[in-house]
């Protein structure tokens, strides 16, 4: 009887401790595949073979706070000419020639009360890949990083003291 | 010769304490353990009606959190009022519970015996309730969590130097200390009553509570040994929570609540409550189970001496608030006490002051302490005072400023006011449970004053 | 940059990025799509704001301002230091155009009256019925009208030559026309002009009932130049007004005239100037003395109850400080003869020598095209008589501002046909029968030449919202008049016209670039600024003058005057403007009556009780508000509310207070008087709620707002100890001794000589002797010890008139909800800076009213942070008090420990598109800005001294590698504060304005007894002697 109370008690308390405590520590695994897009951009091919700076595309990243998606114009810049035969490209195409924008779906999304501002974290020298991953070797892009604020935290508590561009511990600088 | 049995030799009991000559043991089991039984048509009720309002009171909750805090009638500047001021009353009155069982049984004064389960059990009842409040007054309780201290993802802590962060951890503390207090008093009392159990489920739960108590010479040893080891823990508790939770308001730099006095000044208030409502839950209970001779006038006596010194503490604070204000420097102080008692809340000042200051004044006479009916009355008066002092100082004070340019004055809402009685409702809850179905009151100390079996006379 | 083009599609797609934005904040789905441009436009870049300059067309005046836009979404408006006019200050009134623009009661497509019922028709359709009835109209000479609003450039010309081919006339009218000061001027200087009023040059300043700091002429230049005019110390403004203005409030000395007398006591003045030989020699000397000799003193005394003697003093002191000034023609004061009433005040300036100083025909309002109420009233006849066939109406609103006696409504039903361009369905556009919607100012390309040599234009800052289905009301006129086919040369479309017009200017003032540089260079600059000679003036004739008498039983002068939130009411649908507390009542959401307290106590009323105006004309049931700046023998009453259609936040709110006027107009000039009745003021049973922001003007000796008497501040004796700092020793520069290191002599004194105290720790603040015990201990590690700024400010209440611009700019700026008058009434304003006014003392002759813009201090020590349980509050690196929304769980505790009671709290879901407390309604939440979290539900917010600025500031210098400018950064209070009384910078640069300011010897902290050590510093508010 004591002993089944006794076992029943602790048993119990271990339980609620250990949901408390990995719940708060729960991130989403890097590995879960990005979503399917309309068309299916390879990255791995233009970043990775072909070797395309990032920033051709995304050229709002060095500029702006916002990484922009390129507007299709961008595409078909190479792709009036560059391999029109394939069944996505003529996707592509159909898209520019209708006027449509295309409905990429969104990969990464931050919480709306943070704001991220890639401008600085570009200029402060930062490899796209530091946060978003080996893009390059990405078929399908995926969220690489959990996007939680310990995955930021970390970063930042890092480069408190670098000499060239210090990181800050501000909360405000996200949350304002 | 266990240091329990030396107390009782140290100080006798005194006469009038006796039960009748030739009080069967068995009697008092009887007379104790006959509230353990399938409840009659007026429990039913009362607890029907009970659940009524409690359910209300919910209903209000989910309200708030659906609409926003804006249901309650809060308004810059009073950001406090209703619910806090629950807070503060509940956990008051959690307080006197542990005074009686644990300080008292340190200083020997038996008429104790008799009351103190009663009052741990409002105890922890209060203190689940005022637990309660301080998430319910919060703009988004589904984050009440944060105030919590573990380790974390986002590598943030709660800010200890804040009172609220104090006060999460007094309040949880008291909660546990209190309950264990409360289930160790009741261990040989739950086997007794374990030994008669009918009913499987209660005979498993009085085996739990029980603890598998035999009333072996050893247990015995142990359960004193016990006993006064929390007893101990208990009592700084006593005066450190309520303390704890006065600094929410002195630790503050707001007008009105800015003041060394409050630690002490609370804990006189909570006690006073306390007691009183132990007298409000006391002279029901043995009269409707004709248990007048268990629980004497004499006890009942006794306890309303404690709410008069109390009261008299309380009315002295009072005195000092004022007189400070007066002499003090502040031009702030003296603007906020000259409208406390003549502003807009004036009528919850005098309230407060009638309820709690004069109306005790008649406890100076005996025919008074030992009128039930009066004394009951009294009782209810003194509790709403405390409400209501809680009241004047949350919400007057807030309510004056230092910058007048937000002057809108506070009104309860619908939504406080049902969360208010679902609150009481919600204590009723555990307290009518209570009564039927745990020895109410402490069969294994009260024999203590029988006549031992082997003797022919009781303890001398 | 030119006005940058890009079709709608492209626009929608913009949206959807920039929703997502938008919507920070609220609990709501993920935006699970991103859409990209089809094709970029090449100066547009998500994220990143582009600034358009403009013109504000809020009011006639037209200010200069820059239009911020983010991803095509216009968001805020900014005043343009450049121009000539505003210098970049910008009043609440040009902040709220936004919400015009946003308007969700904006008309959202041609509508045309069918049996009494609207009814949506393609542009076309529309364009083709309105030409078929103009063409009409115009064959058969039944005449055609056009009403614009006040235009004076390109709109006006092409009204008025459509309207000529239509063989009709075009109408350009305005509620405040000032006819009278046109017509004045004309008698007595021989230019029907406004004269430019140079406050900043005058000595002493007289107003007669002219409101110059709320809605008189140019209200933003004149309280800049106010404040220049302060700044020296010397200056002295005298109010002559029945009801104590906010210009009043000001001003030095309140003399409570009669009303009505106003021009006996300028006449007064006069007498005692000549009769004194107290100014200059004037050739017409006896003539005029001759003129004025009745009003003596004495008589001017029994005539308007202003005493003899302050007569005296009155005339000697604006004889004696020189160049003085003398203002009149406020709406006040606008009666049967206004005329004569600023002729007296044309001649009081004559004889102070103020002609050619501070009275200047150079840079003259252009209100020249504009009509006389009297010209409306012809125009209401031939209506009313059937002559006329068909009415265009834009941009002016008769038949809301109009008295009723006037009969523009019952007018507009006698005409066949009525056409409005208005973009709202205000109510003359209810009483057409076709409506085709203009573009708001913002959307669209325009000019305006609102002064002389200030050629202003007009850029579209932003498609045209997509939900409204607009054009340009020039692209609507030519298309009708090419749909009627008038004859006529009509441009191929408006953009066209606007530059067709602009070719002479571009020949004057080209410059030999070809005409597109010039036109991109004005679009660039908003415009085009010339100079303009002062035209020589001379007295050419004193007219006759004539004392007004008020019509009616009633034992109460009826005032009426200018809203200084609503202008004439055009502003009363913009919920921003509605919920900004009214500088001199702060009352919210509605109208109100202003009595005097004994006639108060004679009524038995109080604050909010109703009362019952009665004239001959009408009575009108309005709470009263109790206000002891005003006669006893006067009732006073706002313009601007009680709007019959119009949009949600104005129908059916408050009372339109024309209705008690009986038929009167200045026969001089034509001008309607609004000065004319006597009211009888009696309790009554019930009228609607009086919502006071500050319903107490006491500020209970808690020395909030102080001052300081000028004398002291001229003999340099207010220095106090501690106070003077050498140059070189601002806050935090190294050597600085440690006495003179402001915010370190309340911290423990455990640092060496050399140590340097952290960014954060830095305030101006220095302790009084109440203060004992240091609390701060500064932290010297991680982010705090990088920090190189203290972000502070410095509010000089000596130039804060109380105008409330900043209060509306912040509301813009931080997506602040208004909450409505419900939630105002319960005092959960959310505000993040308010306008205090405290009223010390308001009587005749002597008055001292405050007003303290009171925001979160930001304090070194801040009462808020400690207590916060979970840190949501605390002190960051760079000196702000941050509190972040998504850490508030909501206990409010912070609130209850912040003396300043600057915390606003987030009672309901103001941001939830589903809860009916939804305060955004589409498309107005078009306006919120991306960089600034939209609050949720049960969380603590707060003014966070513009935070997202600060960032986005550094952020450039970073890019440039180089310093923060001072001044380079600023928040939105002290970018639109039309006077910078607002100082915001950085308290680490000693060089800095705000450091110097900080140091001054006026400054002060609010509540520095309780050694918060504020990080915002106020500046003393210095007061003639004898008004303390």
């Amino acid at each position: 009887m004591k002993k089944a109370l006794l076992v029943l008690l602790i048993a119990t308390t271990c339980a609620a401790a250990t949901v408390a405590f990995t719940q708060s520590f729960t991130m989403q695994s890097g590995e879960t595949r990005g979503p399917k897009q309309p068309i299916n951009f390879p990255h791995n091919l233009h970043a990775g073979k072909l070797g395309i700076n990032c920033l051709y595309c995304h050229y709002g990243a060095e500029k702006s706070p916002i990484a922009n998606i390129p507007p299709v114009s961008t595409c078909m810049g190479c792709h009036k000419l560059a391999v029109t035969d394939r069944p996505e490209i003529q996707k592509l195409t159909g898209y520019f020639e209708r006027g449509e924008q295309i409905p990429w779906v969104e990969v990464y999304r931050l919480p709306d009360y943070v704001k991220f501002n890639h401008k600085r974290h570009v200029r402060a020298g930062f490899a796209c890949q530091q946060c978003h991953g080996p893009v390059q070797a990405m078929a399908v892009v995926y969220q690489y990083p959990p996007l939680k604020m310990g995955w930021c935290v970390t970063c930042h508590r890092q480069n408190l003291d670098n000499p060239d561009h210090p990181a800050t511990m501000d909360c405000l600088v996200c949350h304002h | 010769m266990s240091s329990h049995e030396a107390s009782l030799s140290a100080n006798p009991a005194t006469p009038s304490e006796h039960l009748p000559e030739g009080y069967a043991q068995k009697t008092l089991n009887d007379d104790v353990l006959k509230l353990i039984s399938w409840p009659g048509w007026l429990w039913w009720t009362v607890f029907i009606i009970d659940l009524c309002i409690l359910g209300v009171g919910f209903m209000a909750f989910r309200n708030q959190i659906v609409l926003g805090l804006g249901v309650a009638g809060y308004t810059r500047p009073v950001m406090w009022a209703a619910y806090i001021t629950n807070f503060v009353f509940w956990v008051g009155i959690a307080h006197c519970g542990t005074l009686v069982s644990a300080v008292l049984y340190l200083f020997r004064s038996h008429f104790r015996r008799a009351v103190y389960r009663v009052a741990e059990a409002m105890t922890v009842f209060g203190v689940l309730t005022a637990g309660l409040f301080p998430l319910l007054h919060t703009g988004r309780p589904w984050f009440g969590y944060w105030l919590v201290a573990y380790p974390n993802q986002r590598n943030l802590w709660p800010n200890f130097r804040s009172p609220l962060e104090w006060d999460v951890f007094a309040v949880t503390t008291y909660l546990t200390i209190s309950s264990v207090f409360f289930l160790v008093g009741l261990i040989p009392d739950a086997a007794a009553a374990r030994d008669r159990a009918k009913h499987p489920l209660l005979k498993l739960l009085y085996q739990v509570v029980s603890f598998g108590w035999v009333g072996t010479n050893n247990n015995w040893k142990h359960y004193y040994g016990a006993y006064i080891f929390f007893a101990a823990m208990a009592t700084p508790l006593v005066f450190s929570v309520h303390s704890v939770v006065s600094w929410d308001f002195a630790m503050a730099q707001t007008p009105g609540w800015h003041s060394t006095l409050f630690a002490p000044y609370f804990v006189a208030g909570a006690i006073f409550s306390g007691v009183a409502l132990v007298i409000n839950l006391l002279i029901p209970i043995r009269k409707t189970f004709k248990l007048e001779h268990i629980v004497t006038l004499d006890h009942m006596e006794k306890l309303s001496k404690l709410v008069l010194l109390t009261s008299c503490m309380v009315g002295y604070s009072y005195l000092t608030e004022f007189f400070m204000a007066w002499f003090g420097p502040s031009k702030l102080e003296r603007d906020l006490f000259w409208y406390r008692f003549f502003g807009h809340y004036w009528w919850a000042a005098w309230i407060m002051f009638t309820c709690n200051v004069i109306i005790p004044i008649s406890l100076w006479f005996k025919p008074v302490r030992r009128n039930m009916p009066v004394l009951f009355i009294l009782c209810l008066f003194v509790n709403v005072g405390m409400w209501f002092e809680r009241f004047v100082i949350i919400a007057t004070s807030l309510a004056r400023p230092i910058n007048p340019y937000p002057t809108v004055y506070y009104r309860m809402s619908w939504t406080e006011a049902a969360i208010t009685a679902g609150a009481f409702a919600w204590f009723f809850m555990y307290f009518l449970i209570f009564v039927r179905v745990l020895p109410a009151f402490s069969i294994a100390e009260i024999k203590e004053t029988l006549a031992m079996p082997m003797r022919k006379k009781a303890v001398p | 940059m030119s006005e940058f083009v890009f079709n709608r599609r492209d626009f929608l797609k913009l949206v959807g990025v920039g929703v997502a934005g938008a919507a920070a904040g609220c609990a709501k789905p993920p935006a699970d799509k991103l859409i990209p441009y089809l094709v970029a436009p090449e100066d547009i870049l998500p994220g990143v704001p582009y600034w358009y300059a403009s013109t504000c067309r809020e009011c006639p005046a037209g200010c200069g301002v820059l239009i911020k836009a983010r991803e095509g979404r216009v968001i805020k408006i900014e005043g343009q230091p450049e121009h000539p006019l505003s210098h970049g200050g910008l009043c609440s009134r040009g902040q709220a155009a936004l919400q015009g623009l946003y308007d969700p009661d904006r008309v959202r497509g041609p509508l045309v009256k069918e049996s009494g019922a609207w009814k949506p028709l393609s542009w076309d359709d529309a364009l083709k019925l309105a030409g078929e009835k103009l063409s009409a109209a115009a064959q058969s000479k039944q005449g055609v009208a056009i009403v614009t609003g006040h235009e004076t450039a390109s709109l006006a010309a092409l009204a008025k030559s459509v309207a000529a081919a239509a063989g009709g006339s075009a109408l350009a009218w305005e509620p405040f026309g000032h006819e009278s000061l046109r017509e004045a001027n004309r008698r007595t200087f021989g230019q029907a002009q406004v004269p430019f009023h140079d406050f900043a040059k005058a000595g002493t300043t007289v107003t007669f009932g002219a409101d110059f700091l709320e809605t008189w002429l140019s209200p933003v230049r004149q309280a800049r130049d106010y404040a220049a005019m302060r700044a020296r110390h010397d200056g002295f403004v005298i109010a002559v007004e029945p009801r104590l203005s906010l210009t009043g409030a000001n001003a030095d000395q309140w003399v409570a005239v009669r009303p009505g007398g106003e021009m006996a006591v300028a006449l007064g003045m006069a007498r005692v100037i000549l009769s004194g030989n107290l100014g200059p020699a004037v050739s017409e000397h006896a003539a005029l003395l001759d003129a004025v000799s009745g009003f003596t003193p004495e008589v001017v005394e029994r005539d308007t109850d202003v005493p003899a003697d302050t007569l005296r003093e009155m005339a000697q002191r604006f004889a004696k400080s020189r160049p003085s000034l003398a203002v009149a023609g406020g709406i006040s004061t606008q009666s049967e003869h206004s005329v004569a009433l600023i002729a007296a005040v044309n001649l009081l300036n004559y004889v102070a020598g103020n002609l050619g100083q501070t009275v200047r025909f150079d840079r003259t309002l252009n209100l020249d095209g504009l009509a006389s109420f009297g010209d409306l009233q012809s125009l209401i006849h031939s209506m009313a008589d059937g002559k006329v066939a068909v009415l265009i109406t834009h941009g002016a609103n008769p038949a809301y501002a109009t008295p009723a006696w006037a009969g523009f409504g019952a007018a507009l039903e006698k005409v066949p046909f009525r056409i409005s361009l208005s973009s709202t369905l205000d109510e003359t556009a209810a009483g057409t029968d076709l409506i085709l919607p203009s573009l708001h100012a913002i959307e669209s390309l325009g000019d305006a030449e609102t002064a002389r040599g200030v050629h202003a234009l007009l850029q579209p800052a932003m498609q045209r919202v997509p939900a409204f289905d607009a054009r340009p009301a020039g692209d609507t006129l030519l298309a009708l008049a090419k749909a009627a086919n008038l004859k006529g040369a009509w441009a191929a479309d408006w953009t066209s016209h606007v530059k067709a017009q602009w070719k002479p200017l571009h020949q004057r003032l080209g410059a030999g670039r070809d005409f597109d540089t010039f036109w991109n260079d004005a679009i660039r600059n908003g415009g085009v600024w010339e100079d303009v000679a002062a035209t020589p003036v001379r007295w050419t004739g004193t007219p006759a003058f004539a004392t007004p008498q008020l019509k009616g039983a009633g034992d109460l002068a009826l005032v009426l005057y200018a809203s200084p939130n609503f202008y004439d009411g055009r502003g009363a649908n913009k919920a921003w403007l509605q919920e900004l507390p009214d500088p001199t009542s702060k009352a919210v959401w509605g109208t109100w009556a202003e009595i005097h307290p004994e006639t108060a106590a004679k009524l038995g009323v109080a604050n909010g009780d109703a009362l019952k105006v009665e004239t001959e004309a009408g009575s009108v049931n309005l709470p009263a508000y109790v206000y002891p700046g005003i006669r006893k023998d006067v009732v006073a009453i706002p313009l601007g509310q009680g709007h019959s259609a119009y949009g949600r936040y104005a129908k059916d709110r408050g009372v339109n207070a024309l209705s008690l006027l009986s038929p009167a107009e200045d026969g001089a000039s034509g001008a309607l008087a609004y000065l004319s009745a006597k009211a009888r003021v009696t309790k009554a049973a019930k009228a609607m709620d009086l919502v006071l922001a500050q319903p107490l003007k006491d500020q209970r000796d808690r020395e909030l707002a102080q001052v300081i008497p000028v004398a002291a501040l001229l003999a340099g004796t207010a220095s106090q100890e501690g106070m003077k700092v050498e140059a070189g020793t601002g806050p935090g520069t190294p050597g600085t001794p440690p006495q003179l290191r402001p915010g370190l002599n309340t911290e423990p004194m455990k640092h060496g000589a050399d140590y340097q105290t952290p960014a954060h720790a830095v305030t101006a603040y220095e302790p009084d002797e109440k203060v004992r015990t240091p609390r701060a201990i500064p932290v010297d590690s991680g982010s705090y010890k990088h920090a190189k700024h203290r972000w502070a400010m410095a509010i000089d209440l000596a130039s804060c008139t109380g105008c409330s611009a900043c209060v509306v700019a912040c509301y813009a700026e931080n997506n602040i909800p208004a909450v409505g008058p419900e939630m105002m009434k319960r005092g959960r304003e959310m505000a993040w800076i308010r306008i205090e006014r405290y009223e010390e003392k308001v009587a005749p002759g002597r008055h001292d009213v405050r007003h303290l813009p009171m925001m979160c201090q930001h304090c070194g020590d801040a009462p808020c942070e400690t207590v916060c349980p979970v840190y949501a509050t605390y002190h960051n690196p760079e000196g702000l008090n941050a509190q972040i929304y998504n850490r508030c769980v909501g206990t409010r505790y912070c609130s209850n420990n912040c003396p300043y009671k600057v915390r606003a709290f987030n009672w309901f879901d103001y941001s939830a598109p589903e809860k009916a407390t939804f305060s955004f309604p589409e498309p107005l939440n078009w306006q919120l800005n991306p960089d600034v979290t939209v609050r949720s539900k049960g969380v603590m917010e707060k003014c966070t001294m513009c935070v997202q600025r600060i960032l986005e500031g550094k952020g450039n210098a970073k890019d440039e590698n180089r310093a923060v400018r001072d001044g380079e950064i600023n928040t939105a209070c002290a970018q639109s504060c039309p006077t910078q009384a607002i100082v915001f910078g950085d308290l680490m640069d000693p060089e800095s304005r705000v450091s110097k300011a900080s140091h001054g010897e006026r400054r002060y902290w609010a509540l520095n007894e309780l050694n918060t050590k504020p990080g915002v510093t106020y500046l003393k508010k210095p007061v003639a002697s004898e008004t303390t």
